[in-house]
């Protein structure tokens, strides 16, 4: 490399690195405009839109124990136990009208195996089943994570 | 280094302290220029690299294991976590040959979205590509300029899906729901502001001479190496050859729209380095707006979803479908036996061939240069291990 060379990589060196730094100080100051927009977390929080998946919820009153949700869950995290009804008890039925054949006695979900697919919402028949937009359920316990809905039972 | 006796003992002394030795160096899991839990086992001689071997495994999730034993649908959850930088193109591989083997027709408005969704998620992920790479090669600021555009394709992603990184968006006979005007206007907004942004950022690292000085001549990939390893996408396209699935062997409706398939020339160096293939990237990011600025303002009426049932039980048969991904030619081998479980379910991941090209890419390279060449690899390694 001569001299000559030399001092042509420099002065490019030179010229595309202030190019860049024009870039970066136009940014700057349009975002010093602009104010804060780092959302300052635990103070303020971001809306989530409609229909973000988080936390699962089960509406027992209006479940019919198909295990639909079951079956298709790829992690198979939802426990669901359910008896025949006894002969004789009274007709039970969900808000939307659905008969229910089977008496629900467990219904679980381990949340910190959820991958939050979607698939068993999508799949419940009377929508019972839902993800609600909880997104801060850390526990220190890992049992903590299996969710009971029967708890919540109105 | 072999030790002379007959020496007198002072030379032999002098000889022993300033004895040179190959160093054995881990470079990973945890160090962030390996783009993951990526190991590599290099041979050092001073600051050459004799020997470098990528330890692949960290990440291994028995992905096709797994698949065997779930339904048809519950395998596109484990689809996304493949390539979690681009999990819309994935999951649309995967939906693409479970309908070939369906034989079922997707809605064109299915298409339509599918098309632009995963042309987004390109940009996004040649953004991430961008990001990092300038960030290896000690750019900062060239790392939060494309994580700030990619934070705004994520929010359209979050609105359409309800999640951010493992959409689980794309389903077997169409989409999981359907696009909102509101969400078309947001698209369009991105597109418009995104636009020059290209252009900028190849004047802020493509064309800064420390990051071309860098980057040209190192990691050369000939077309020789590329048909002997199989690499695909981005890599073959660097290294001159204009291949690319979505014009070649069409699929979905990419027949219909009219885009260019940006080659490397080795204008700035040899043909097939870093350069070009990082020139790559970022003329593809160009082409995808043009992509999705045909399709955004005709997406047809009607349904987003074929009517495929809640069982979805194939004939006995099998298929292998290749979509073009941001990183390749992802493939999915797939056989029925008739059931509602996949018997086998292949998968073919470009990463896996990229990161296999590493230790002959980095024989007699400098330490640096090697940092250089597996950015531009540009590997995800949970394509790599499944």
């Amino acid at each position: 490399m001569t001299f000559t060379e030399y001092l042509g990589v420099v002065k490019d060196a030179t010229l595309t690195t202030f190019k860049g730094m024009g870039i970066t100080f136009k940014i700057f100051w349009k975002v010093q405009s602009k104010g804060d927009i780092t959302i300052q977390y635990p103070e303020t929080r971001d809306h989530l839109p409609l229909g973000s998946r988080g936390l699962l919820f089960n509406d027992v009153d209006d479940c019919i124990s198909c295990k639909q949700c079951a079956v298709v869950c790829p992690v198979d995290c939802i426990y669901i136990e359910a008896d025949k009804k006894e002969a004789g008890s009274q007709a039970d039925f969900t808000k939307g009208g659905v008969k229910k054949t089977l008496d629900l006695k467990r219904f679980e979900i381990d949340v910190s195996l959820c991958c939050y697919c979607g698939l068993c919402s999508t799949v419940c028949p009377t929508e019972c089943l839902y993800h609600t937009k909880e997104y801060e359920y850390s526990v220190l316990d890992r049992d903590k994570h299996i969710m009971n809905y029967m708890d919540y039972k109105r | 280094m072999s030790f002379d006796t007959t020496q007198v003992n002072g030379q032999a002394e002098l000889k022993e302290t300033l004895r040179t030795d190959e160093l054995l160096l881990n470079m990973g899991p945890q160090h962030p220029s390996t783009h993951g839990v990526l190991r590599v086992v290099v041979t050092t001689d001073g600051e050459i690299v004799k020997d470098a071997r990528p330890e692949i495994g960290y990440l291994h999730r028995c992905f096709e294991k797994h698949a065997e034993n779930s339904e048809y649908i519950a395998v596109s959850p484990y689809v996304d976590r493949l390539d979690y930088l681009a999990s819309m193109n994935n999951s649309m591989g995967y939906a693409i040959a479970v309908e070939s083997l369906l034989g079922i027709e997707v809605p064109r408005r299915a298409e339509f979205i599918r098309v632009i969704i995963s042309e987004l998620q390109r940009i996004a992920s040649h953004l991430m590509s961008y990001g990092t790479y300038g960030l290896d090669m000690g750019a900062f600021t060239a790392f939060m300029y494309g994580f700030r555009d990619r934070e705004m394709i994520l929010d359209i992603f979050e609105k359409i899906s309800g999640a951010r990184l493992l959409y689980n968006y794309m389903w077997i006979g169409g989409t999981y729901r359907d696009i909102t005007p509101e969400i078309i206007k947001q698209i369009k907004d991105f597109l418009i502001y995104f636009k020059p942004k290209v252009e900028e950022y190849n004047n802020l690292v493509t064309y800064n001479k420390i990051f071309l000085e860098r980057t040209r001549n190192i990691g050369v990939i000939d077309l020789k190496m590329c048909h002997s390893y199989g690499l695909t996408g981005v890599m073959l396209r660097g290294a001159g050859l204009k291949w690319d699935l979505r014009k070649d062997h069409p699929y979905s409706i990419y027949k219909e729209v009219e885009f260019d398939v940006p080659v490397g020339t080795g204008q700035m160096g040899t043909l097939g380095d870093c350069w070009d293939r990082h020139i790559v990237r970022m003329n593809e990011m160009i082409q995808s707006i043009r992509i999705i600025e045909q399709l955004i303002d005709g997406i047809p009426e009607g349904p987003h979803r074929a009517k495929v049932g809640k069982v979805i039980k194939p004939p006995a048969g099998e298929v292998y479908s290749r979509t073009e991904c941001p990183r390749g030619e992802l493939g999915f081998y797939l056989i029925s036996d008739g059931s509602g479980k996949p018997y086998r379910v292949r998968c073919k991941s470009p990463c896996f061939m990229n990161i296999s090209t590493l230790n002959e890419l980095s024989q007699g390279v400098m330490v640096a240069d090697l940092i250089a060449t597996i950015g531009s690899l540009d590997i995800v390694l949970g394509e790599v291990d499944r």
